[in-house]
């Protein structure tokens, strides 16, 4: 696909998601319903990953160069954090690898699981 | 001047991308070392670029927001990966469920927990809470449990930096092997930024990862209307 046409696909989809988030009075953010347009489009087989494939891969290369202004703008919050940055920081870095470690831990422990009930069947 | 200079839409652009640049020699200077991370040295570079040159936040937003705004099809995109592996998704759909629930539990408790050994206040605790899901899901979230949003978009942020820069060295330092357990650990506790380091590793753990933030997000939703 030509990338003007690609271009619109994916933004369309998203407008379209952001339309229906604002919508739909449930929390879903726009990023997710576009995400669950997309999945819907890619499983009627209405669009096909291949043709919008130059604008993806750009995007999917390049995500975490987009995050740069959110941490940029961190600075302008800074005068809510001043007061509690230290504890801040350790209550997120110690938080997220529990997190990290309960997820692991109890997926590999799920299919553990699974793997023994299969084999006894 | 400052103003001729700054106050446009090119000036963000041109900040985010040249921090980057630098960011990225940096890291290559370094013989490609994962905790030389290019978009933290951005984020720095960039921070310290406006506070001594005394630009105003406003002048960068212009630009800046361009950048983000392209965060929302990035994550649609997501669905990508999630649809090729829809077979792996459907055969460890438990794994993964039980996985981010587990998450989002160890993170309620974690921080509960430490925000009274710190003896944080309640405001705090509660805006704190939400912060390993996405931004949207996790501002909804704070405002509903009686957080302060622009305090818990901060954590969001940081927790999903801090993703980005260490996921390689943790995966690698807990020796996980299993493309699913990488991604459900990586999606649920930093969202997008674990998300986008989990892709980098292959396509089921970037599948497993995007899928981990949905779940995670509407897990925390539920959670919240029973805290």
């Amino acid at each position: 696909m030509p990338l003007i046409r690609q271009i619109f696909v994916v933004f369309f989809i998203c407008l379209l998601g952001n339309f229906l988030s604002e919508c739909i009075p449930l929390p879903i953010p726009n990023s997710i319903m576009a995400m669950v347009l997309m999945l819907v489009l890619l499983a009627l087989r209405w669009l096909r990953a291949d043709s919008i494939r130059q604008v993806v891969d750009f995007l999917q290369k390049n995500m975490v160069f987009f995050f740069i202004p959110s941490g940029v703008s961190l600075l302008e919050h800074y005068e809510l954090l001043r007061d509690n940055l230290a504890a801040i920081l350790v209550i997120c870095v110690v938080s997220m690898l529990a997190t990290y470690g309960t997820a692991a831990g109890v997926v590999w422990l799920v299919l553990r699981i699974m793997k023994k009930g299969g084999e006894t069947q | 001047m400052m103003q001729a200079l700054c106050d446009n839409m090119l000036f963000g652009i041109v900040l985010c991308t040249g921090t980057y640049l630098i960011g990225q020699w940096c890291q290559l200077k370094c013989k490609g070392s994962p905790w030389v991370n290019p978009v933290l040295i951005a984020m720095v570079l960039s921070v310290l670029a406006l506070l001594v040159f005394d630009i105003p936040m406003e002048y960068f937003t212009q630009g800046g927001d361009v950048v983000s705004m392209l965060l929302l099809p990035a994550t649609a995109m997501l669905a990508i990966p999630i649809y090729n592996q829809r077979k792996v998704l459907k055969e460890n759909f438990w794994p993964v469920v039980l996985g981010c629930l587990a998450g989002c539990i160890a993170n309620a408790v974690t921080v509960t927990l430490l925000c009274k050994a710190f003896r944080l206040d309640e405001l705090l605790t509660k805006s704190l809470l939400p912060k390993s899901v996405t931004a949207p899901i996790a501002m909804a979230v704070s405002e509903q449990i009686g957080g302060v949003p622009a305090i818990t978009v901060a954590a969001v942020i940081f927790t999903g930096t801090l993703g980005t820069v260490i996921a390689p060295a943790l995966v690698k330092v807990t020796r996980l092997k299993n493309p699913t357990q990488i991604g459900v650990a990586l999606g649920s506790c930093s969202h997008v930024g674990g998300t986008s380091a989990a892709i980098e590793m292959g396509e089921i753990q970037g599948a497993m990862s995007s899928v981990a933030i949905g779940v995670s997000g509407i897990l925390t939703v539920l959670i919240a209307f029973f805290w």
